[in-house]
């Protein structure tokens, strides 16, 4: 890692098209100023790590086992409930006749 | 929504999505053969091993474009008149699908227009990446099987 001393006011430039300017440094706190290109994405790294890391959650290459997953998903939750339901179903279902 | 985001062939994703910035081609394919499918697949032209499960946020949370801070749309560069159609990544861990959630935090937003789709991360929203959905996934699953 490329490590640089700045003060407020002064700035860093990479490439030629993004420019870091260092607004005010408050305590712990440095406001940054950030100039670049509409097509660069500019993320604060927590957000980012949080995406990234959701994204790579969420692969799942696997079309059939979708299908699985939602019908097991189904069946498990209904039977979890019917436990529940066997006693109110049967007399609600018994004034129903 | 319905037929037509699957009838809209390739779509071009110039950044990639967060993590896979190799994938730059998708298609949509439908999930089930339901009338309106709750998920589709977001799969990867590039790479046959990447694909997303992906969901309409309205599904999920009332009012979800509505709620999205202006400025967080900003680099989007929609045109005027334009009005694009947010996905979210929907997760289903195998050993435990019941904890499904959706990333509310960075739909993928899908321009008509210009055929393109993009990760948008609403950083000024009060959206989280972790939203539990299995209830509502239930409750629309049953409803439309009864």
């Amino acid at each position: 890692m490329l490590v640089l001393t700045r003060r407020g006011g002064e700035g860093i430039v990479i490439g030629e098209q993004i420019v870091i300017t260092i607004l005010e440094v408050k305590g712990t706190q440095i406001r940054i100023g950030i100039e670049a290109p509409k097509d660069v994405s500019i993320y604060r790294k927590e957000l980012y790590l949080d995406i990234v890391g959701a994204n790579k959650k969420a692969v799942l290459n696997d079309r059939q086992r979708l299908e699985t997953l939602l019908s097991g998903m189904l069946n498990k939750k209904e039977e979890a409930e019917g436990y529940e339901k066997v006693g109110k179903g049967a007399e609600k279902d018994g004034k129903a006749d | 929504m319905g037929k037509r985001i699957e009838e809209r062939g390739v779509l071009d994703c110039p950044n990639g999505l967060l993590g896979f910035p190799h994938a730059k081609q998708f298609i949509i394919l439908e999930e089930s053969k339901g009338a309106e499918p709750i998920f589709r697949w977001l799969q990867s032209v590039d790479d046959p091993d990447v694909a997303f499960v992906v969901a309409d946020p309205d599904l999920f949370v009332k009012d979800y474009w509505e709620n999205i801070p202006i400025g967080d749309l900003s680099e989007c560069d929609l045109k005027e008149n334009e009005y694009p159609l947010f996905l979210v990544i929907v997760t289903v861990p195998a050993d435990d699908p019941l904890k499904m959630t959706a990333n509310l935090l960075a739909p993928l937003l899908l321009s008509p227009l210009t055929k393109t789709i993009r990760q948008v991360v609403l950083s000024h929203s009060d959206y989280v990446s972790h939203y539990p959905v299995f209830e509502k996934v239930r409750s629309v699953l049953v409803g439309a099987s009864e």
